[in-house]
C-alpha cells in the first residue's frame, strides 16, 4: 500500500499518527471558535467563574465559625478542651455572636470588606455520614436517597450544550485540578470538564476505530475521548498560561492551595473562558488531631483565598470570580477527646466582589441538636447551587430544573445583583442547528431559527485551519440553507453564522 | 451464547441502575463460572495466557506468555497461587531501624516528634518503602501474590504519610501478603488490631476510661462501610444504622499499640513495638447493642456478628470487588453472586479466585484487554515487560529526588504506592485515564524508546530508563519474518490481533521504507534498532495500549 493512500484512509478513519512520522497531523473533530457569545446564544452569562474549594473529610464547622458567645458550644467541646476560646475568635463586622477560627486572618480581612457570605448550617434532609456517600450526595445535587453518578454542574452543562461532545468548545467548560475528575463535572452521557494536574505543565500528545459494542470497543473510545480532549484544551490553556505567566500578588509558600489558585489566577488573566474551577483539599476528616490539624489547614486557606481575591482584584477581574467552599458533612458538635465524628450541617462560605458580604441565616441552636449530637440543618446546599445557577450564571430555572436540580429551591441573597435574566437574552435567540445529513455527500441542509425581519447575517463554511471555502447571505424569514457539498473534499469544516457582533458556529462533516 | 437475552437485560438492568455512567451496564456474555474449555471460537492462545497474565501479576513479558499457552490453564493456575518469597534484605536496614521509634511518646509537644534530624530520618525511610516495593515488582516472578497484596491493600487501606513510621507500614502489608489467599474473615480479625491500622483509623484513640469518654467512630464505621459489607445491600437496603457504628466503636475500643509505663492508663504512655495490644481499662466495658445482639462485646465480638449477620452482604461485597479487579469494571451480579455462594461458606478466598480464573467468563473474548492499567502495571508493567533498565528509584543504597523519579510518576498518574487519595483506596476503572494522566502515560514511553530521560545523579547529568529494542525484540521468537515479528509485537503491546489497515499502518512504520524481503534485523548496517523503536512510537499511542 502506497503511503499516500495511507494517510486518505486514516483520514477517512479519523486515526491519527505520530509527529515523528512526518506526517501533518489531522483533527477530525468539531470546534467551535473562542467566542464568548456561544454561551450567551444559550441564555447564560458568559465571563463569570465559580472557583469551588472543596474540603474533603467533612469540615468542623463549630471550629471555623465559632458561636462564642453559646455556652452550649465550651460544654459539647470540653473534652479534650476542644473550643476556641471566646477571646482567641476573630471578630467580625456587625456580628457579637459568631467569629472566626483564630487562623482564617484572610477571611476576616475580607468579610469586613462585605466580601465573604456565611451561610449558616447547610446540610440536606436525611444527613449521610459516610464520607462517599455524602461526597456523592453534594456533588450530584440529588436527593439523599436517589443514587446519581452524575454532578450537578455537569448536567447542567449537558442541558446548555446537547452537541457535546461532537461539538467541542474552544476552552474547557470547566477544570478541575488533579488527577481525576469529580462527579461535579460528570454528565449523565459524557464528562463535561477536564482534570489537570498541573497547569504549569501540559503536555502535549498526539491521537488516533473500534466496536462500540464490545467492552474493549467501549473503552477504547472512552481512552480516545479522553486523548482527543487532551489535545484540543490543553492546547489553550498552555496558550492562556503563556499569556500570562506571572501573578500580581505574592502567593503564600509552602500552601498547595495557594499554588493551584494561582495558577487558576493566571489562566483567567490570560483569557481562558473557562467558568467553573474545582481544587480539592484533603485532611478535613478531623477524629483525632483536631485542634492542631485545623490550624494548619485554616491558615493555608485563608492565606491562599485572600491572596487570590487581591491577585484578581489587582486584575481588575474580581468582579467576574467568587469563591465556593463545600464539604461533605460538618462534624459532631460534642467532642470526642481529640477530634469529632461525622456529623451534619456547617457554614459554607461564598467569596468574591460579587457577594453581598454578612451572614445569611440563623446561628447554629446548640440546644436543640439531633440525634446523636448533630446541628440542625437550615439550608439546603441546593439552595446554594439555585443561586449561584441563577444570580450568578444567569441561568433561568428552565435550564437548571430538572437537569442539575431535582426541583424548585428557594434561592438565598448571596450575589450582590440579579444577573440579565434568560428572557432578555431570549430576543437575540438566534440560533443555527446541526446540518442534515451529518456527514454529508451529495447536500446538506443547515436549519437556521429566529431570523426576524431586519436582521441579516452571512453564513460562512471554513476549513479547520481557518481557509474560507464559501459565504452566503442569510435574509429575514430565511429557516435554512441548502449546500452543495459535491465539490468539498472529504473532512471537516466549521459553519458559522454572523449577525451583527453574534457568531454562532458548528461543525460539519463531508464524506464521500 | 454471545449476546445478553431478555432474562439477562431485565435483571441487570433492575438490580445495578448506579452503572448509569457507562454507556453499557449489561454484562454482554452469558459464558459463567462453568470452566472454561478451549474451542474453535475461544482457543487457548496467545490471547488468553496473555490476558490470563496480565490480570494476575506485573508486566509479563512475550516469553512467560508463551511458556503458558504449552504449559495450559490448569498446571498454569497452581503456579500462580504459588507463594513467593520477596526480598526484604535490602529494605530492613531501613524499615527495621526505625529512629527512636521505641521512645517515642503519644500525642503532641513531644521532643522526638519535633526533632528535624528525626523528622528527615522518617521521611527518608517513607520513601525507601515504596521504592523497595516498586523494585519488587519489577523483579516480580509468575505469581498472583503481589496483585493480591495491592488488591487488599487498596480495600483495607492505610496512608503511610498519616502513619509515618514506614515499620509499621511493612508490617501491615506483611500481614496482607500473609493473608492475601487464605481466610477473609481473619484476615479481618488481623488488620482490625493491626498497629498501622489503629494509627491511621484512630483506633488508639478510642477509649473509655474511668474520667474520659472518647468513643472514637472512625475505624468502626469504614469497617462496615469499606472492608466488609459495604453501606448498602443489593436492594439498596441499609446494613446498619448510625446506632450500629457507635455500638461497634464502643466495642472496639481499649486497643492501643502502647504499652503503659505507668500502672494507671490515662498517664501518656509509649509506643512499644508493633503489635496492638488490648487494655482492659480503657475498653468500654458496657454492653452494646449491634446489628439487633446486645452482649458485652469486644472486637471478635463485633466481627463475628457481623460475619454471621450480614454474611451475604460481606461475601457479594468482597467478591464485587475482585470481579471488578481481575475481570471487568462493570461488575456482572450473576456472576458475583454464584462467587459468593462459594466465598461465604468458609471465607477462604483463593477457591473463589480459583474458580474466577478459570471459568469461561473470565476467558471470554468480551473480557479480554477491557481493563484499564493501573499506573503500577502499566510503569512498573512496562519496565518488566519491556525490559527497561536503570531505573532511579531501584538504587535503593543511595536517596536523592533523582532516585524518586519512578515514585514521583506514579503519583503524577494517581498512585502513590501506600498512600491511597483516602480511605476508600484508588477508584480506578476509568479514572485513571483523564486528561490529567493519558498525556504523562503516552509521554513516558515516548521518552523511553528515545531514551531521553536524563536526570542528575552524582553531580552529573546521567541517562536512566534505558531500552534496547533490538534487545527486546530479540526476545520474539520469529526475528526473519518482517511481518510476523510485526504482528506478534503488536499483539504483545495492544493485547489484540490488529485489523489488517491498523496492521499495514503499523508494518509500514516498522519497515521505514524497506521492503520486507529486505528485512535483517540482526544487521548492524539495517539499524533494527530503530526500525523497532519506529514501530513501538506507533504503538504506544494507541488507546488499546492504556488497556489490558
Amino acid at each position: 500500500m502506497k503511503r499516500r493512500s495511507f494517510i486518505q484512509q486514516l483520514a477517512a478513519t479519523g486515526m491519527i499518527l505520530p509527529l515523528s512520522m512526518g506526517f501533518p497531523r489531522l483533527r477530525a473533530f468539531a470546534q467551535a471558535p473562542p467566542d464568548s457569545e456561544f454561551m450567551k446564544m444559550v441564555g447564560v452569562n458568559s465571563d463569570t467563574i465559580t472557583v469551588i474549594i472543596r474540603l474533603a473529610g467533612g469540615n468542623d464547622g463549630l471550629n471555623t465559625v465559632i458561636p462564642y458567645t453559646d455556652s452550649n458550644y465550651y460544654n459539647l467541646r470540653k473534652e479534650g478542651s476542644l473550643f476556641i476560646k471566646a477571646e482567641d475568635a476573630l471578630k467580625l463586622k456587625g456580628s457579637d455572636s459568631m467569629g472566626l477560627h483564630p487562623s482564617l486572618k484572610g477571611l476576616q480581612e475580607l468579610y469586613d470588606e462585605d466580601k465573604v457570605s456565611i451561610i449558616q448550617n447547610v446540610g440536606y434532609p436525611k444527613q449521610n455520614f459516610s464520607h462517599f456517600r455524602s461526597t456523592d450526595i453534594w456533588l450530584s445535587g440529588t436527593d439523599a436517597d436517589v443514587f446519581d453518578n452524575s454532578g450537578w454542574y455537569g448536567k447542567f452543562l449537558e442541558e446548555l450544550y446537547p452537541d457535546y461532545p461532537d461539538v467541542l468548545p474552544s476552552d474547557p467548560f470547566a477544570i478541575e485540578l488533579g488527577t481525576f475528575l469529580s462527579s461535579t463535572l460528570i454528565g449523565k452521557k459524557n464528562n463535561m470538564g477536564i482534570a489537570i494536574s498541573n497547569v504549569n505543565y501540559i503536555p502535549d500528545q498526539p491521537d488516533e476505530m473500534p466496536d462500540p459494542t464490545t467492552h474493549v470497543g467501549i473503552e477504547e473510545e472512552y481512552v480516545r475521548q479522553i486523548i482527543k480532549q487532551t489535545n484540543i484544551f490543553t492546547t489553550r490553556i498552555i496558550e492562556a498560561g503563556s499569556k500570562q505567566t506571572i501573578n500580581k500578588v505574592t502567593y503564600p509558600a509552602d500552601n498547595p492551595l495557594g499554588q493551584g489558585l494561582a495558577g487558576i489566577a493566571r489562566i483567567i488573566a490570560g483569557g481562558l473562558k473557562t467558568q467553573m474551577y474545582i481544587v480539592n483539599i484533603g485532611g478535613y476528616d478531623t477524629h483525632s488531631n483536631q485542634l492542631t490539624a485545623h490550624t494548619t489547614l485554616h491558615k493555608q486557606f485563608s492565606d491562599a483565598v485572600l491572596a487570590f481575591q487581591r491577585d484578581m482584584e489587582a486584575f481588575g477581574l474580581d468582579k467576574r470570580i467568587s469563591i465556593m467552599t463545600i464539604s461533605e458533612f460538618g462534624r459532631r458538635a460534642i467532642s470526642n477527646g481529640s477530634g469529632t465524628d461525622h456529623g451534619s450541617a456547617a457554614p459554607l462560605f461564598v467569596i468574591g466582589s460579587g457577594v453581598n458580604g454578612g451572614f445569611i441565616g440563623s446561628n447554629p441552636n446548640l440546644s436543640a441538636l439531633q440525634g446523636p449530637g448533630n446541628i440542625p440543618m437550615t439550608h439546603d446546599f441546593r439552595q446554594v447551587y439555585a443561586s449561584v445557577l441563577s444570580q450568578w450564571y444567569g441561568a433561568g430555572e428552565n435550564i437548571y430544573v430538572p437537569s442539575a436540580l431535582p426541583r424548585t429551591f428557594e434561592q438565598l441573597p448571596i450575589f450582590k445583583k440579579l444577573s440579565t435574566s434568560i428572557s432578555e437574552q431570549a430576543q437575540h435567540s438566534i440560533m443555527i442547528g446541526q446540518n442534515s445529513p451529518n456527514p454529508a455527500s451529495e447536500f446538506t441542509i443547515i436549519p437556521i431559527h429566529g431570523m426576524h425581519s431586519g436582521t441579516e447575517g452571512i453564513l460562512t463554511i471554513n476549513t479547520p485551519e481557518g481557509r474560507l471555502i464559501t459565504q452566503y447571505r442569510v435574509l429575514p424569514g430565511m429557516e435554512s440553507i441548502h449546500i452543495d457539498t459535491r465539490s468539498l473534499p472529504s473532512g471537516t469544516y466549521f459553519y458559522s453564522l454572523q449577525y451583527g457582533r453574534y457568531e454562532f458556529s458548528k461543525a460539519m462533516i463531508v464524506s464521500h | 451464547m454471545k449476546r445478553r437475552d431478555l432474562f439477562t437485560l431485565k435483571t441487570t438492568e433492575e438490580i445495578a441502575p448506579k452503572q448509569d455512567l457507562h454507556p453499557h451496564h449489561l454484562s454482554r456474555t452469558t459464558a459463567g463460572l462453568e470452566p472454561y474449555i478451549p474451542s474453535t471460537d475461544q482457543p487457548w492462545n496467545y490471547s488468553r495466557a496473555a490476558h490470563l497474565l496480565r490480570r494476575t501479576m506485573i508486566g509479563p513479558k512475550d516469553r512467560e506468555i508463551r511458556d503458558v499457552i504449552s504449559l495450559g490453564l490448569d498446571k498454569t493456575l497452581q503456579q500462580l497461587f504459588q507463594p513467593a518469597t520477596i526480598s526484604t534484605s535490602e529494605i530492613e536496614p531501613w524499615c527495621f531501624a526505625e529512629p527512636q521509634i521505641k521512645a517515642i511518646p503519644i500525642g503532641s509537644g513531644i521532643p522526638g516528634l519535633s526533632d528535624p534530624d528525626f523528622n528527615n530520618q522518617i521521611q527518608l525511610r517513607r520513601e525507601m518503602f515504596p521504592r523497595w516495593y516498586a523494585k519488587s515488582l519489577a523483579v516480580s516472578t509468575m505469581s498472583i501474590q503481589e496483585r493480591m497484596v495491592m488488591f487488599w491493600s487498596g480495600i483495607l487501606t492505610s496512608e503511610l504519610d498519616v502513619v509515618r513510621f514506614s515499620e509499621w507500614m511493612f508490617h501491615q502489608q506483611a500481614l496482607l501478603r500473609k493473608h492475601c489467599l487464605g481466610n477473609f474473615k481473619t484476615l479481618i480479625n488481623e488488620i482490625t488490631v493491626d498497629a498501622a491500622m489503629l494509627v491511621y483509623l484512630d483506633g488508639i484513640r478510642n477509649q473509655k476510661t474511668a474520667n474520659t469518654t472518647q468513643i472514637n467512630e472512625n475505624f468502626a464505621r469504614e469497617l462496615m462501610e469499606l472492608f466488609t459489607c459495604g453501606p448498602t445491600d443489593w436492594e439498596d437496603q441499609p446494613n446498619y444504622t448510625e446506632d450500629d457504628v457507635r455500638e461497634a466503636a464502643r466495642a472496639l475500643s481499649g486497643w492501643t499499640i502502647a504499652i503503659s509505663t505507668h500502672s494507671n492508663a490515662s498517664a501518656r504512655p509509649y509506643y512499644s513495638g508493633i503489635k496492638g495490644n488490648f487494655i482492659s481499662l480503657r475498653w468500654d466495658s458496657g454492653k452494646k447493642t449491634f446489628l439487633g445482639e446486645t452482649g458485652n462485646w469486644k472486637a471478635t465480638d463485633i466481627i463475628n456478628i457481623l460475619f454471621q449477620k450480614r454474611s451475604t452482604q460481606i461475601a457479594r461485597f468482597i467478591c464485587e470487588k475482585l470481579y471488578r479487579a481481575f475481570v471487568y469494571d462493570i461488575p456482572d451480579r450473576n456472576i458475583i453472586d454464584q462467587m459468593a455462594m462459594l466465598f461465604i461458606k468458609d471465607w477462604e478466598i483463593k477457591p473463589v479466585l480459583d474458580i474466577l480464573l478459570k471459568s469461561a467468563h473470565f476467558f471470554d473474548s468480551e473480557n479480554i484487554g477491557a481493563m484499564y492499567k493501573s499506573p503500577v502495571s502499566f510503569l512498573i508493567g512496562s519496565i518488566r515487560s519491556m525490559g527497561i533498565s536503570q531505573i532511579p528509584d531501584f538504587k535503593l543504597e543511595m536517596s536523592s529526588n533523582t532516585n524518586r523519579d519512578l515514585s514521583i510518576r506514579l503519583g503524577n498518574l494517581g498512585e502513590i504506592l501506600f498512600n491511597p487519595p483516602n480511605v476508600k483506596g484508588w477508584p480506578g476503572g476509568r479514572t485513571w485515564v483523564s486528561t490529567s494522566t493519558v498525556s504523562l502515560r503516552q509521554k513516558f514511553l515516548l521518552d523511553v524508546i528515545d531514551g531521553r530521560i536524563t536526570l542528575r545523579d552524582n553531580g552529573k547529568q546521567t541517562r536512566f530508563y534505558i531500552f534496547s529494542a533490538l534487545d527486546f525484540a530479540k526476545s520474539f521468537p520469529e526475528l526473519v519474518d518482517a511481518e510476523q515479528l510485526c504482528m506478534d509485537i503488536s499483539m504483545f503491546m495492544l493485547n489484540r490481533k490488529p485489523t489488517e489497515i491498523d496492521f499495514a499502518i503499523y508494518l509500514e512504520a516498522m519497515l521505514m521504507g524497506a521492503k520486507t524481503y529486505e528485512w535483517n534485523l540482526l544487521d548492524p548496517m539495517f539499524n533494527g534498532e530503530e526500525r523497532i523503536k519506529n514501530l513501538l512510537r506507533m504503538l504506544v499511542i494507541q488507546p488499546m495500549h492504556q488497556l489490558h
